[in-house]
């Protein structure tokens, strides 16, 4: 397929186009080999795959277009697809599509033929058609779709090499498609009387820019005439169709995939066709047993994600524990201490808290594409939509607020099965107030040390569903404000079940984990970096030189370690976290909160978990890893239940962690959502907490 | 009294001579054949039936009666032709000539079940007057393109009944969603089953299957057609 010596005058770009489901980024994987590159189109979290490579002596662009049901442009998606066919420097485009499913598939034709680009298509499946009782007329088939037809089989890589070179031949020809839908003759006419007004555009163009117009597309570079001449037709055609154009135009076009479809196909059985699919949703999608199915399924995919990725995980925690190990025992004595501890503690650690997640997010993604390419996902929406839709959510958001139980940084990242904006962004918003893991270790300490046992597991519970309260009104409260208007569609094709390969299933898995590594993992370095330096600096030389010199002269360990810890508090104290805890102190005084609880919930910001070890500190007890009782019977001497209650309340309802928000800017591309979120959680969570306090002081329950 | 179905015919017959028996003269062969438009012989023949069946007893240029089970069945089929009348003329407001031609025709198969469905629709209706005044306003305003079969929302289409689409009318974004799935006018769609938890609903269109939610589907208009996909 290589060949060498090619100049960069010769590069094609070729397209890939076609619906969702229809097997074309599999194509991709086999067309693209190991020269694929994964990004985001820029400003959009919408992926873009491309490849560069060789074959024949010319340098091929391999671009993996959106999935897409058709190029009107009312989602990112499509508005990218139709942007990217009509950027001009596209050699041919080749539409993937399903043999098992032409009908549809050619809906897409229809307005493909329309932009005026040389035209390859890939009849994928081919296998699975020719199973199901399908023959085609190939060659009938390239005549009535204006371009060569090379039949193509995803799972094994069939008919790809055959494919590119016809698709280059056609580039190289230069030819445009040469299928043209026909609307019928009044819609024709009004097409013709628009496309006029067009003056300075080619007939091809004069042409789409027509039919886009007339399909109630806005067009800002228009001419006013066109725009007035579409205005006039439009009303006219829907007087005398009696139903909108735009239904008359897809009816047009449909007309043309059926027919087509119907002719190129010069066999088929039917009732083969989907028996599997069917057979396989009586079962999953079953009145009784459909439920307990997924629960079951969906159990598995959490301890997939989370119990198969715990062992992992430790050893990344161990492996990076003995480097700084080793690193604090081979760093000669005395030389800049500053920086050891900036590597250990700051570079170290702010790398440990983005790979220590990779485990987790692999899996996580490896669920994920495995959900997706078999085809149960769209049926967890399906099963899940009527719940997830009454709180203001997507069928689809289901398994991003499951995986939130685990942690909120792989949930966010999950989103990305969501379609629409309005659903996927309201879905990122509220997945941080589903208690993840890290928050279940502050419950864990909290709750013992301030409620008798038989209350603890009701405490627990009520943390639980308060989280999963809040999201439920956020969710509606920013479904009625920022996400307002009509909820999405949930207008949704459920596709047959096919099993995917692991070859596809693994690079789509790699694919978002090594996204995540760039995008998510420098952020959470660098601020934890930055956290590591808030809560480092400035620092006292003459405090530790005291300290230093009194632990030296201390007769016992124990009393050495009791000095050693004042030591930390003392330094924390002085530092600017702690400094900013003392300064926030009025802040949080109503919430019940101290200022060494304002400066554990801000070193809490890193990761929550750390809310433990730094109240460790600032009660000058070390860290208390391993055996927590010393540290409850200090919160116990210190605090009420209700101020215990409201620490809970505050780390479940306020930002999660660094992680989280370099997850949300990741995923909406965005600074702005991500700052919205730390401080919207923020105030929320002040609110709620300052009301529980207050109601519980008022209620004389502050004395218990 | 469960009586054995009889031929709607000879329910004919029994019905007849219960109203002619109830006029001074009796039911004589020759009013009968006259009120039913037959041939003298023809009834004849049919009362020599119905005697032998134990419903009807005469003799010869006597008048025509009816036996206790006979009386019985009769006065069922006026009963439930009376009632049919009824519904016809006043819930459905059909003019009084259209209304007995309909209800001669229905009598003898509307089960007791449908009739007094039929009864307590039309005793609702009358019992709340603002609910028959809204209901008339409808009835009126119809132009008859409904007729004939049914038409109904995709969402109350039943599982497993062939629907064709009629008209796809609602805000923008949905509809061109549901066009450019393929859901346009003049296409077969079926219902294939509803989520466990009654909402959404998938359907199959062109091939393919398809979810949406039922207040989605409900604007899909459709016209149920028999038989399964």
């Amino acid at each position: 397929m290589k060949g060498k010596g090619t100049s960069k005058a010769d590069r094609r770009v070729v397209l890939l186009a076609g619906n969702p489901n229809s097997g074309k980024t599999s194509l991709f994987n086999w067309l693209a080999g190991a020269h694929q590159h994964v990004g985001n189109y820029p400003g959009v979290t919408v992926e873009k795959k491309s490849a560069v490579f060789e074959c024949d002596g010319a340098e091929i662009e391999l671009v993996d277009l959106p999935g897409v049901y058709s190029l009107l442009a009312a989602s990112p998606e499509e508005e990218i697809a139709r942007d990217e066919i009509l950027a001009g420097n596209a050699g041919v485009v080749i539409q993937v599509l399903d043999a098992t499913n032409l009908e549809r598939n050619l809906h897409l034709t229809a307005q493909l033929a329309e932009m005026g680009v040389p035209v390859a298509y890939a009849l994928n499946m081919s296998d699975e058609a020719a199973a199901n009782g399908l023959k085609f007329d190939l060659e009938l088939m390239s005549t009535l779709l204006g371009g060569p037809v090379v039949p193509t089989n995803g799972s094994n890589g069939e008919g790809t090499a055959a494919l590119l070179s016809a698709a280059l031949r056609v580039a190289a020809e230069g030819q445009p498609c040469t299928s043209r839908v026909n609307y019928g003759l009044d819609i024709e006419c009004s097409i013709a009387a628009v496309a006029e007004q067009f003056e300075g555009d080619d007939a091809v163009s004069a042409r789409r820019r027509a039919i886009a117009l007339l399909d109630g597309l806005s067009d800002p570079h228009a001419p006013a005439g066109a725009r007035e001449a579409a205005a006039r037709e439009t009303a006219r055609l829907e007087k005398r169709g009696g139903r909108p154009l735009d239904v008359q135009i897809a009816e047009a076009r449909y007309g043309f995939a059926l027919g087509a479809a119907t002719e190129a196909t010069q066999e088929s059985s039917p009732h083969v066709r989907r028996a599997r699919t069917l057979r396989l949703d009586n079962l999953l999608l079953h009145r009784v047993w459909g439920l307990p199915i997924f629960v079951f399924l969906m159990w598995g995919v959490f301890n997939l994600v989370f119990a198969l990725g715990e062992p992992p995980m430790r050893w990344i925690e161990a492996g990076l524990e003995s480097l700084s190990g080793w690193l604090v025992s081979a760093w000669p004595d005395g030389a800049t201490p500053l920086l050891q501890s900036l590597v250990v503690d700051g570079v170290i650690g702010g790398v440990g808290g983005v790979i220590s997640f990779l485990p987790n997010i692999l899996l996580l993604f490896l669920a994920i594409a495995f959900l997706e390419d078999t085809g149960y996902m769209a049926r967890v929406a399906f099963l899940m939509d009527r719940v997830m839709h009454k709180m203001g959510l997507h069928g689809k958001s289901f398994i991003p607020m499951l995986i939130g139980l685990g942690c909120t940084v792989p949930a966010i990242l999950a989103t990305r099965t969501l379609e629409h904006r309005r659903d996927r962004f309201t879905t990122i918003l509220v997945a941080p107030f589903v208690s993840c893991g890290a928050r279940m270790t502050i419950y864990a300490l909290l709750i013992p040390a301030f409620f008798a046992p038989r209350w603890r597991g009701w405490v627990l519970w009520g943390i639980y569903m308060a989280g999963i309260l809040a999201a439920v009104l956020v969710a509606r409260v920013l479904r009625g404000t920022l996400f307002r208007g009509e909820s999405a569609p949930f207008v949704m094709e459920l596709p047959p079940y096919r099993l995917p390969t692991w070859r596809s299933v693994g690079i789509h898995m790699w694919d978002r984990a090594w996204m995540y590594l760039q995008k998510a993992g420098t952020v959470i370095l660098a601020i934890s970096i930055l956290l590591w330096a808030l809560g480092t600096f400035p620092r006292s030389p003459e405090l530790d030189r005291r300290y230093e010199a009194a632990i030296g002269q201390a007769g016992t360990s124990e009393e050495a370690v009791a000095l050693k810890a004042a030591w930390q508090t003392e330094t924390l104290e002085i530092t600017a976290i702690g400094r900013l805890g003392k300064w926030l102190e009025p802040a949080i005084r109503p919430l019940g909160f101290d200022w060494r609880v304002g400066t554990a919930l801000l070193g809490a910001f890193a990761a929550k978990e750390v809310f433990v070890a730094q109240m460790g500190i600032v009660f000058s007890l070390g860290d208390p890893d391993g055996d927590p009782e010393g540290l409850r019977q200090a919160l116990r001497k210190n605090y009420t239940p209700l101020q215990g209650l409201a620490m809970m309340l505050f780390c479940l309802l306020s930002a999660p962690c660094v992680a989280t928000i370099a997850a949300t800017k990741r995923e909406t591309e965005s600074w702005g959502w991500a700052a919205g979120m730390l401080l919207g959680m923020t105030a929320i969570a002040w609110v709620a907490t300052f009301v529980v306090f207050q109601l519980g002081q008022w209620l004389g329950r502050g004395a218990l | 009294m469960k009586i054995e179905r009889l031929s709607a015919k000879a329910e004919d017959y029994l019905e007849t001579i219960l109203r002619l028996s109830e006029t001074p003269r009796g039911a004589r062969t020759g009013d009968i054949a006259e009120t039913m438009d037959v041939q003298p012989s023809t009834v004849s023949a049919a009362l020599k039936s119905l005697k032998e069946q134990g419903l009807a007893e005469y003799t010869p240029y006597g008048a025509v009666g009816l036996t206790p089970k006979g009386r019985q069945v009769a006065e069922d089929i006026s009963g439930r032709h009376v009632a049919l009348r009824r519904f016809f003329t006043e819930t459905l407001g059909l003019a009084q000539e259209d209304a007995e031609v309909v209800a001669c025709g229905m009598e003898h198969d509307a089960t007791p079940l449908v009739l007094e469905r039929m009864g307590l629709l039309g005793d609702f209706l009358r019992e709340h007057p603002g609910m028959l005044e809204k209901w008339v306003k409808v009835r009126e305003t119809a132009k008859g393109e409904r007729a004939p079969g049914v038409e109904s929302g995709l969402d109350e289409l039943p599982p497993g009944v062939r629907g064709v689409v009629m008209s796809v009318d609602m805000e923008c974004a949905l509809r061109k969603r549901l066009v450019e799935m393929g859901v346009t006018p003049g296409v077969l769609i079926a219902v294939e089953r509803v989520a466990p938890l009654g909402d959404p609903i998938a359907v199959e269109v062109r091939g393919y299957r398809l979810s949406m939610r039922k207040s989605e589907a409900a604007h899909v208009r459709v016209k149920w057609r028999p038989g399964l996909i």
